[in-house]
């Protein structure tokens, strides 16, 4: 049974932009998998429906352990949320709360309004965090805000507050492209590492074909909002390359 | 034709003002200085009334020296003023909070474009009445004391709070709100983890100013008849005892000073903080 499952999914945006047509996908316990695709390909447009940040067509499936998410009303969706980790590429850290409360604040969807108002959190939540910088090797900078952070600590901080979640899944959404190759490159294996680790799931946007080869398990192809390939690394061949990152005439001679 | 320079061979062109907009120029100081004249015309100031300078300097002296026997009672009054000025600031970001709502583009209510008017005209209203026009708008309503001067501190600085504070909530970075609703936040949540921290530093900014604003105009709102040490000025002058009025003057001034060093000290100490990150 897959954990993760999209069927049909779609986004027409209101401009009348198809970002993404008919979407098939399963995503199994313990996977690493990687979307490639130009920009405008719809691959943060794909990732965003899976927790519904964007909200994809009614006609559109996403099943989360066997729970249809796009069924879900606004407060059951908070819920299905927590099981759902997110990395971003901007990292979206909350610039002046500490490093600490950023990790907390991934405990939200668990806290009551009453104690998160006045920042209490469970003494396991609070020792989690520091066993979660600790791995991430940011234990010294617990008080520090997030301003004063370099790019890749921000990033590493990200990680660490989607892993609070104890997600079912985690979502990433280009979280090398902000950062130096080298810092990339570092950022995508503490994310391979930490998720083996703790047997997480992980459906990853990558711009670097590269990056994405030499770490994930399976590779989505995305051109102009279709899955046009899916497979493993190995069988990404140039031509699928190709076929991914080139023009529309392109592929179409590649695919017939 | 226009003045043209061609630096040392470098082809550069340097041209200065042609011809036409030094016209333009000309034009706007003539119009300027005839401004002025006609609105001194239409003043009708009459210099017979003036008075001469010996007059004028008799009337200043009887300001000297200043009667300092009134410092005794001004103890209430200075609290009073001072209390003005806290109480109305922080009744004016209370009144505030649903005109920032209507106000800013980005908080997503019922009938939001009514609303929105609605919230505009509000900061609108309040901004362009005086403080003094409102004391004595409530003055005459609810009758003399620190009451309508709270009132008018008040009602003047909403305009100004909600303009900046809807601003500044309508220039957030969505990301971390994106971020923070991604972990299954409610609402509440979400404004007091990633809304709250980014406004917070513009409203410590913007609640020093105005206190600081507040704290100067509550020492005049006496004269109109709401309270504190204006009020004792207001009697000071009716009743020619220019002693006093001076006495009080010299107490206004060390108060708007004390005002402006403590604004100025907290400014430094929490706004520079907070920019800090």
């Amino acid at each position: 049974m897959a954990l993760l499952k999209l069927e049909n999914l779609s986004k027409t945006y209101k401009t009348g932009d198809k970002a993404l047509k008919d979407i098939n996908l399963e995503v199994n316990k313990g996977d690493f998998i990687s979307v490639i695709g130009s920009s405008g390909a719809g691959k943060s447009t794909m990732i965003r429906c899976i927790n519904r940040l964007i909200e994809p067509n009614k006609n559109s499936h996403i099943y989360l352990e066997n729970e249809d998410l796009v069924s879900l009303d606004q407060k059951k969706m908070r819920k299905a949320r927590r099981k759902i980790g997110m990395i971003f590429q901007e990292f979206n850290l909350v610039e002046r709360l500490t490093v600490m409360e950023n990790l907390l604040s991934g405990r939200l969807g668990y806290t009551s309004t009453f104690n998160s108002i006045f920042r209490r959190f469970k003494k396991d939540e609070i020792n989690n965090a520091y066993e979660l910088l600790d791995r991430v090797g940011l234990r010294d900078m617990v008080n520090k805000k997030a301003t004063e952070l370099s790019g890749g600590q921000r990033q590493r901080v990200g990680i660490a507050r989607a892993l609070m979640q104890d997600p079912k899944i985690l979502l990433a959404d280009e979280p090398t492209s902000s950062l130096d190759p080298e810092i990339g490159e570092n950022i995508i294996k503490l994310i391979r590492e930490i998720t083996k680790e703790r047997n997480n799931t992980v459906l990853i946007n990558i711009h670097d074909v590269d990056l994405a080869l030499e770490y994930s398990d399976r590779i989505i192809g995305l051109k102009n909002g279709k899955k046009i390939f899916e497979g493993k690394s190995q069988e990404v061949t140039l031509d699928v390359r190709n076929m991914i990152y080139r023009g529309a005439e392109d592929a179409q001679s590649n695919t017939s | 034709m226009h003045n043209q320079i061609l630096a040392d061979n470098k082809n550069i062109l340097w041209q200065g003002k042609s011809f036409k907009k030094r016209l333009i120029r000309i034009s706007i100081w003539l119009l300027l200085i005839m401004i002025g004249v006609i609105s001194a015309m239409t003043l009708e100031i009459r210099w017979s009334r003036m008075g001469t300078l010996a007059t004028a300097l008799d009337t200043i002296s009887r300001f000297w020296p200043p009667d300092i026997s009134i410092w005794a009672e001004m103890g209430m009054p200075v609290l009073e003023t001072i209390m003005m000025a806290l109480l109305g600031t922080v009744t004016s970001v209370i009144i505030s909070i649903p005109v920032i709502i209507m106000a800013a583009r980005n908080i997503k209510i019922p009938f939001k474009t009514f609303f929105y008017i609605v919230g505009r005209f509000i900061i609108i209203i309040s901004r362009s009445v005086h403080e003094l026009v409102w004391a004595l708008i409530f003055v005459t309503a609810l009758g003399l004391g620190a009451f309508p001067g709270v009132l008018a501190l008040s009602v003047r600085s909403i305009g100004f709070i909600s303009k900046m504070m809807a601003e500044s909530i309508e220039n957030i970075d969505e990301n971390q709100v994106e971020a923070i609703e991604a972990t299954g936040a409610n609402p509440i949540q979400i404004w007091i983890y990633a809304i709250m921290p980014q406004i917070i530093p513009t409203l410590i900014a913007v609640l020093i100013y105005r206190w600081d604003v507040n704290f100067r105009a509550s020492t005049i709102l006496g004269v109109v008849g709401a309270g504190g040490v204006g009020y004792l000025l207001d009697i000071a002058m009716k009743t020619y005892t220019y002693g006093r009025a001076t006495a009080v003057i010299i107490v206004i001034i060390i108060l708007v000073g004390i005002g402006e060093l403590s604004s100025a000290k907290l400014r430094d100490k929490y706004v520079k903080e907070s920019e800090r990150g």
